[in-house]
Parts: C-alpha cells; sequence; structure tokens
C-alpha cells in the first residue's frame, strides 16, 4: 500500500473538520444555554482528531507532487496551523472549568482556529477547481461561453492561427483542469505552446508531424478503461471532430502560427470548420416551466387525445385531436391541467366554434394552432388575439374574413397564416401583405408555370 | 344468464390450456431445455429463462438501447414524411441536371478522367464504346432563381420555388434491388429495418386508429421487381413493418364485417384470442405475439378508421383535377398520392409510395415520358395541396430513386433507341416541406452529370439528414440485436444542416 494512494482520502477526510468545527462554534456561541461544556468539549475532541487525521492525509497526497507547490505550500501550513489550533482549544477546554475566567483566550482560539479552518479551505479548495473558481467574473465568462467555448465560429475569414483560435478552446474546455499550474497531472501543464512541447512524465506532448506517437492524441484514443486514457473515464471527452482537428495539427508541423485563413485550404480543416460552426438543434424557445402531471397525459390519451411532448425532456406537448372529430367545446375543458404546457395544438375537422375560444385563449404558450375546418368566424379573433405567442395559425376552411385576418396581422408575433377556402378574399390578403410584409399568408397561390 | 354461461366456458378453455402446458412441460423442459434456452438468446426474446439471468451471462441491452425514443432528441420541424420512391433510377440528365456539355459532346466517347475507374454494371461492361448522349429533351429556366429544369416536368417546375434539389446524391449499389434495400435500410443486404419502421419504432404513432406506417405501390409503371424488404421491420418487432395498401379498389381486404356479424361480436371474439395470446405470451414471452395482439387491435380500428379515408366522394373536383387525370383509377400514382394527403391529413408519420418504371435501359425518350406522364402531375399537385392546407410546414415530401443514369449510351446511340445504364455516382433527389430550405439547388456534379463535384450527399447523409428534422439524432438512435448494435445510417452519416432552413 503506498502513502500516495492513502493520501487520495484526503478530499473525503478533510471534510468532516469543516463541519464539525463549524459546528462547535455554532454550539459555543449560538446556543450557549442548549449545550453543556462537556458536550462542546466532545465534539472539539472530534474535530480535533479528524482535522489532525486530514493534515496527515493531506500530507501523503502532496507527496504525489501533481500541484503548484506555492499554492500546496500555502494550503499545507494553514492545515497545519489549523491542526494545532483545534487541538490546543480542545485542550484549554479540557482544564476548562478551572481557568472560566480567563473567557478571552477561549475566544482567542476559537477565533484563530475558525481563520485558518476558512484559509485552509480556500486554498484546498483552488487547488483542486483553479484559483479562479471562485470569482464573480468566472461565472458570468463561463455562463455566457463554456457551453460552446469550442465551438466558437470560425470561418475563413477568421483571423488568427489554428492554435490560438481551435486548438486552445478544445484543450481549455476538456485538459486545463488537470494540467494547469496549479494541478499539474503527470507533471504536465498544458496552457502554453512551450509546455505542450516540454510535456510531462512520459515525455513532451506533441510530436511535430506525427499524430499517432504524439501522446496529445496517442492517449485519446486509448481504450476508456485504459489507465493512460485521456481524458480519464468519466470526464468529459474529447468528440471525434476535435482529435480530428489535433491529428491535423499535429501532422502539419503543429506550428503555434499556421494561420486559419491558410488551413481552410485544406479538406479535412474546412470540413471540420463547417461542422464546428453548424447551428445548434432546432428548439421552441420557450422558457422552462413545469412538466404535466404524466397521470393527466395517460388519462387525455386514454379519450384518444393525441398528446405528445415535443422533444425528450421538454416540458411543452403537442396536442393533437385528430381522432377526436366530434368534440365539442365543453370537451377541451379537459385540457385546463395543461393549458400552459401545450406549445402546438391541433384542432381541426372538430365541432369547436367561436364560443371554445375563451379557453384557447388562455393557453398562452401555443405557438402553432390548427383551426382547419371548424366552426370559427372573425368573432374568435379577438381571443385569439390573446395567445401572444403564436406563430403559425391554420384557419382553412373556417369563416374567418378580410376583417379577421388584418386583425390577426396586426398581432405582430404571427409568421404563418393559411387561410385556404376560409371568407379571406385574394384582394383582402394583397393588402395585409403589403401592410405587413413579414406575416407570410397562404391563400391557396395558384401555381402558373414561370418561364425564365 | 347467456353471458355467464359463455363466460364460464370461457374459462373452461382457458383453464384446459394450462393444464396442457404443465403437462407438456415436463417434456419440453428436458427435451429442448438447453438448446431452446440458447435458441431463445439468439432470437431475441425479450425476458430471458430464468436459468439463463442467472448462468450465463448475456451481455444485456443498456438502459437506454432497445427502448421507443417516445419523443424525438429535440424538437422536430416535419412530424410526418411522405416519401415518393421512384424506383428503377430516373435519369438525372433528362430530368434536373441540366448539362450544355452533353448536346456539344453528343456522340464521342465519355472522357476516360470523367469515366475514372467507376464501375459500370454487367449490362455495359462489355461494350467496347462508351458514346455520350445527349438528353432526349430540352430544359428551361423556372422559378423566382431561374432554375433549368426538363420540358417533361412542367407541373414540377411550377413548384421549384417550394423544392430542395439536392443533385449531389451518390450510393454504393448498382443494381435495383440492394441499392433500394441500401436506401430503405442503409444496407443493401436485406433484413435490416427500413426507415418507415424505424420511425414507427421510434416514435410511435400519432393516431391511434392507423397504423404509423403505410406502404403504397402504384401499378402501370414498370415491371422490374420490388420486394416487400423494403418495408420490412427487420428486427425490431413485427407491427412497425409498413402496412402495404393494395393497388386495387378496396386497398384494405376485409374493412366490412360480413352480412350477420355485428362489430360487438367482432370485439368479443378478439378480446376472446387476446386472452388466449396473453397466456402464451406470459409462457413464450415472445415479442412476435405482442405484435400479433397489436395487430389484431390495429386491424380493428382500421375497420372504422380507413373506409373514410379512402372515400373520395367529398373531394372536390377541382382539386381532383390537380392530381391529373388518373387520380380515379385505384393504384396508380395520382390516386396513390391523394391517399397519401389523406392519410397525412390524419397524421400518419410516414407514408412511403412506390413507383416503377424509370429503367431506361433503351429508348430512354419514350420511357421516361411515360414515367413523367405518370408521376409528374401528381407528385407536384401533392405538394401544392399540402401547401394549401398548411401541411406541408411540417410534412417532408422526398422525391427520388435509388441510383441515377450513365451520361454515356447503353447500347448503339440512336436517337429514339438509346439507352441509359445504372449510375450511382451521382443522381437527383428534390425535397419539400417538413423544414427544409424551399428554393434551394444543393450539390454539383461535372459537366457530365457523372461525378459529384460538390458537397456530396451520400444515402447515408440523407438518412441522417431525414432523422434530423423529425428531432432524431441519427447517432442516438441505436437498436441492439444479436449482440450488435445498429443504426439506420450504421456507422456513417453526416446531417447536411446547409439544406435545413
Amino acid at each position: 500500500m503506498n502513502l500516495d494512494f492513502i493520501g487520495r482520502f484526503h478530499p473525503l477526510m478533510v471534510h468532516l473538520p469543516i463541519g464539525i468545527l463549524a459546528l462547535a462554534a455554532i454550539l459555543e456561541y449560538l446556543f450557549p444555554k442548549r449545550t453543556s461544556p462537556a458536550q462542546i468539549q466532545l465534539v472539539l475532541l472530534i474535530g480535533s482528531v479528524s482535522s489532525v487525521l486530514a493534515a496527515i492525509l493531506g500530507w501523503f497526497l502532496s507527496l504525489s507532487a501533481e500541484y503548484d507547490v506555492d499554492l500546496l505550500n500555502k494550503h499545507k501550513w494553514t492545515g497545519i496551523i489549523l491542526s494545532f489550533f483545534t487541538v490546543a482549544l480542545w485542550a484549554w477546554k479540557y482544564k476548562g472549568s478551572d481557568f472560566s475566567k480567563f473567557k478571552i483566550i477561549s475566544n482567542l482560539l476559537f477565533g484563530s482556529m475558525l481563520l485558518f479552518l476558512v484559509l485552509a479551505g480556500h486554498y484546498g479548495g483552488s487547488l483542486t477547481h483553479g484559483l479562479d473558481f471562485l470569482s464573480i467574473d468566472n461565472l458570468k465568462y463561463s455562463d455566457k461561453n463554456l457551453s460552446n467555448f469550442a465551438f466558437v465560429p470560425v470561418t475563413g475569414t477568421t483571423n488568427g492561427s489554428v492554435y490560438d483560435k481551435l486548438i486552445t478552446p478544445i484543450l481549455s474546455e476538456k485538459c486545463y483542469n488537470c494540467h494547469n499550474p496549479n494541478k499539474t497531472k503527470g507533471n504536465l501543464k498544458m496552457q502554453t505552446y512551450a509546455a505542450l512541447l516540454k510535456g510531462g512524465k512520459t515525455g513532451p506532448a506533441i510530436v511535430a508531424g506525427d499524430a499517432l506517437h504524439s501522446e496529445l492524441v496517442k492517449r485519446t484514443l486509448l481504450d476508456l478503461d485504459d489507465k493512460k486514457r485521456m481524458p480519464p473515464k468519466g470526464k468529459k471527452q474529447l468528440t471525434s471532430n476535435e482529435i480530428t482537428l489535433l491529428k491535423w495539427w499535429i501532422n502539419n508541423g503543429a506550428s503555434e502560427r499556421t494561420s486559419i485563413s491558410e488551413a481552410i485550404k485544406n479538406d479535412t480543416i474546412h470540413t471540420f470548420l463547417a461542422a464546428s460552426s453548424e447551428k445548434s438543434e432546432p428548439s421552441l424557445g420557450l422558457p422552462p416551466i413545469k412538466k404535466a402531471d404524466s397521470l393527466v397525459l395517460l388519462k387525455l390519451k386514454e379519450t384518444l387525445w393525441e398528446v405528445n411532448s415535443i422533444s425528450k425532456g421538454s416540458p411543452y406537448l403537442d396536442v393533437n385531436a385528430v381522432s377526436l372529430s366530434s368534440l365539442s367545446n365543453q370537451q377541451l375543458n379537459v385540457l385546463q391541467e395543461i393549458k400552459d404546457n401545450i406549445a402546438w395544438l391541433n384542432l381541426a375537422n372538430t365541432q369547436i366554434n367561436d364560443q371554445a375560444f375563451k379557453f384557447i385563449s388562455q393557453c398562452k404558450n401555443v405557438l402553432k394552432l390548427n383551426l382547419a375546418n371548424t366552426n370559427t368566424s372573425s368573432i374568435a379573433v379577438n381571443d385569439l388575439k390573446k395567445i401572444s405567442k403564436l406563430q403559425y395559425l391554420n384557419i382553412v376552411g373556417t369563416r374567418i374574413d378580410d376583417a379577421g385576418l388584418t386583425e390577426l396581422c396586426e398581432m405582430g408575433s404571427l409568421k404563418n397564416i393559411y387561410c385556404w377556402s376560409s371568407k379571406v378574399t385574394p384582394n383582402g390578403v394583397e393588402s395585409c401583405k403589403k401592410k405587413y410584409p413579414k406575416v407570410k399568408i397562404d391563400i391557396g397561390e395558384d401555381y402558373i408555370l414561370v418561364k425564365k | 344468464m347467456n353471458f355467464l354461461q359463455e363466460n364460464k366456458q370461457k374459462m373452461d378453455e382457458l383453464q384446459k390450456i394450462q393444464y396442457n402446458a404443465k403437462r407438456r412441460d415436463f417434456l419440453l423442459g428436458s427435451a429442448i431445455g438447453l438448446g431452446g434456452m440458447a435458441l431463445q438468446g439468439l432470437i431475441g426474446c425479450k425476458s430471458k429463462p430464468e436459468a439463463v439471468k442467472k448462468g450465463n451471462k448475456i451481455s444485456e441491452p443498456a438502459e437506454q438501447e432497445n427502448r421507443p425514443l417516445g419523443s424525438p432528441h429535440f424538437m422536430p420541424t416535419a412530424k410526418r414524411v411522405i416519401y415518393l420512391f421512384q424506383s428503377g433510377g430516373p435519369s438525372q440528365m433528362e430530368l434536373f441536371d441540366y448539362k450544355p456539355m452533353l448536346y456539344k459532346m453528343h456522340g464521342k466517347e465519355i472522357p476516360p478522367s470523367v469515366m475514372g475507374a467507376n464501375r459500370v454494371s454487367g449490362m455495359t461492361s462489355n461494350q467496347y464504346s462508351f458514346p455520350l448522349a445527349m438528353p432526349a429533351c430540352n430544359f428551361s429556366q423556372y422559378g423566382s432563381n431561374s432554375t433549368y429544369l426538363s420540358e417533361l416536368i412542367p407541373h414540377t417546375a411550377s413548384i421549384v420555388d417550394e423544392l430542395c434539389i439536392v443533385k449531389s446524391m451518390v450510393t454504393d449499389q448498382i443494381n435495383h434491388e440492394p441499392a433500394m434495400i441500401f436506401t430503405q435500410t442503409g444496407n443493401q443486404l436485406s433484413g435490416r429495418p427500413c426507415i418507415g419502421s424505424w420511425l414507427s419504432y421510434g416514435l410511435g404513432s400519432m393516431n391511434q386508429n392507423l397504423p404509423a406506417f403505410i406502404v403504397m405501390l402504384s401499378k402501370g409503371g414498370g415491371d422490374q421487381p420490388i420486394s416487400s424488404a423494403a418495408w420490412s421491420s427487420g428486427f425490431l418487432p413485427s407491427y412497425h413493418q409498413g402496412v402495404q395498401f393494395l393497388s386495387v379498389k378496396d386497398p384494405v381486404l376485409f374493412l366490412k364485417t360480413p352480412d350477420g356479424v355485428e362489430r360487438l361480436d367482432r370485439r368479443r371474439a378478439l378480446d376472446f384470442i387476446k386472452q388466449f395470446n396473453i397466456v402464451q405470451n406470459e409462457k413464450w414471452q415472445d415479442p412476435e405475439i405482442e405484435s400479433q395482439i397489436t395487430q389484431a387491435e390495429m386491424a380493428y380500428k382500421m375497420q372504422m378508421a380507413v373506409p373514410d379515408i379512402l372515400d373520395f366522394s367529398k373531394e372536390p373536383k377541382h382539386i381532383l383535377d390537380m392530381y391529373g387525370p388518373d387520380v380515379t383509377k385505384p393504384g396508380t400514382f395520382a390516386h396513390n398520392c391523394i391517399t397519401a394527403r389523406r392519410l397525412i391529413e390524419k397524421d400518419v408519420r410516414f407514408v412511403q409510395l412506390y413507383h416503377l418504371g424509370w429503367d431506361h435501359h433503351g429508348s430512354i425518350s419514350s420511357g421516361i415520358r411515360k414515367a413523367t406522364k405518370q408521376t409528374d402531375q401528381a407528385s407536384a399537385a401533392l405538394v401544392k395541396d399540402l401547401k394549401q392546407r398548411g401541411l406541408l410546414d411540417d410534412t417532408l415530401v422526398i422525391w427520388g430513386g435509388e441510383f441515377g443514369r450513365t451520361s454515356f449510351s447503353q447500347g448503339k446511340l440512336t436517337p429514339e433507341g438509346f439507352g441509359r445504364d445504372h449510375h450511382p455516382g451521382a443522381y437527383t433527389t428534390w425535397m419539400a416541406g417538413g423544414g427544409v430550405k424551399a428554393g434551394l439547388v444543393y450539390g454539383q456534379t461535372d459537366d457530365f452529370a457523372h461525378n459529384v463535384v460538390k458537397d456530396k450527399v451520400h444515402v447515408h447523409d440523407f438518412q441522417a439528414t431525414l432523422l434530423y428534422m423529425l428531432g432524431i439524432d441519427h447517432e442516438k438512435f441505436i437498436y441492439k440485436n444479436e449482440g450488435r448494435r445498429y443504426r439506420l445510417t450504421d456507422v456513417h452519416g453526416q446531417v447536411i444542416k446547409d439544406i435545413i432552413a
């Protein structure tokens, strides 16, 4: 059993004294009347033992030499001093009853202990999570950029080098956490180009011109269970696209300066850039809300409603009455409990009429609404206008007329209106199109063969 | 009273089965016990017998595998698909891919640099000369982007602004059957699930009264073979295979209950049979028994839902006219197109049409005129009809075959008699609706429409993109069978995001 291994229990042990010593202080100062000195003594005894144990384990862990020496020293010594104060405090309290008039000494000891508890804890945190972990700037930065850090859209016209703009973001996202000046696993730092060339325990990370003999690439291709696999199992892995890019960069000299405009001439890199700047997957663009009760959904399905989540995990629903041709206004009430969850609503070919819109207008998150072939007239428009997010509206075969169409166009949110075989006239459509060019209105255009 | 008696009788019969089962168990257990266990593992029964569970370690599928997705991975832009499959290999040179060079070099040998090391089919492999042949028709420019299209497809030309024309399709196979199976299942050999089955399995039906996947073949096209392997569910539960509507007056047989049989009787008979099936299922755990139960229920529901769909009497004349004169003849492409629209209106997930008759090895000039006459008007009408109903928004229409044709002549180059051989290296497919970019021409071939020079779209890329539009990440849509994980795109496929709006 080597000491290094035992040392790995330090992160586990270290949380005990933090909690227990804090508890001692809380009992002593916040609940003096409810605790006896003997009880506090006992808490302090457990605290002392655990803090000394944690310090010893920490010492073992520090032998692995994977951490920044400066920061490590700070953590080590604050930790040792903390143990010292804890033991001293316990010893003092042990004799407490005799020296009770020297309350000030007890207070001083408590104060110092807490101070070093905070210091040692903070330095320890900085060692594992990085120096900038506890800063507001960092938080803002990660919120905005972390998710698409590796995918900054890069095009042929982007200035800068492949290393700066493409390689660094990948390494930063997937490698820096364990290979930085503060935490140097395998004695490898990666944050500068020079550090990569210098490498770690097993030699340089990159061998220019030979990707498959470069540790940087080799390690990513090992079996996931292999001890040398990087990033190790459980950590975020490199994508095949990223590995392709790393390979290409190393095989082509691993230069710090190759510019993007030059690299994009190559097919591999062109494909990579095309892939990395691609749009993200389509989404509804609605805020997260509470999911609908699954029992309610089950009941709806039993009564022939077709209810499906828009996508996995989404609280929003696609609600469809395709099998309910006899659906009446009153029967819409079953949707009451899920009304906020409905994003797409299809009521085409049902028996609903203008009175139904009292309820429908309460479904405030509906983006697509299909009313085709229902007994809907322009009277419903007033209510329809309350669905403020509505983007797609199908009024094919309804009795909505030109006046209704104009009002709908005023809403602003609508992008597509389908009004074929309704009471809307081609003239009405024309004037709406002129007034509201952003709304696409389809009245079933005649497709004429346009030869050029 | 009658009812009680009936119930008692039912119980007796059930008990008999159970008793018989017990009696047989011993024999079965000792005779085929071990072999049976192995077999069950091989044919993929759902829950394995106790002994296997405890003893031999069989690699179990992971939590997420072999489970329908239920909902898509992300928001779909297309909820339904109509795939107008043009079987036989429509010639890209006569339809979509305008190449002036072919007129100029008519009769000259195809340059070796263009021909390359491309595979030719057995039908031209003993040909010594490969003379280029100019298209058997003229081209004009149509639509707001002045897209060149053949005069043979005027109706399609009229909707060119709705289409996304992919000119750079590429496949791996040069013969019909494997190429078609490849397009439909992602594998050249039959046996894997086709696109419609994958979708039916993964996303399920959107209308409890109709199957999620319906297939229609049109007659009167051509005579090259087409096999039901193209709409097979492969290793997926068999109720996900395409339900075929026949090309006759009654596309679905036995929709009407016979005289003297009440619908209630049907229901009771079904319930009774179901009980037997459930008993069998408890014993054998064979997913095919579940398929059988589901199919019977579906057939019962279809008796109600289908007659309504096949009744065109309420279709106004101007709508029928849009689809062309064939629309009233059951089994024609036009008839199937309007049926497809009616099915889509009922939210059927995947409607697959097959039109044969694009295999023009000889006399392409007359052959392609016949094929376009049968398909052009109805294809375009379907897109227009969906659009005016507001359904094109989330319905993807695909029009294309299994491969293209050669720019050189098969056989002797005579104006009327010349033909074109199979060519997997470049062909054209168009899509409309469902979130594709309208009015886009994607990809480019060389001056001879022989090789793709820009934005190649391999069949696997096409399939990945199709799934993407339905909200599915093709790399995460996996089914494990016989110890191997399968995807529609196998281990290939890149989503072509450039064609998505």
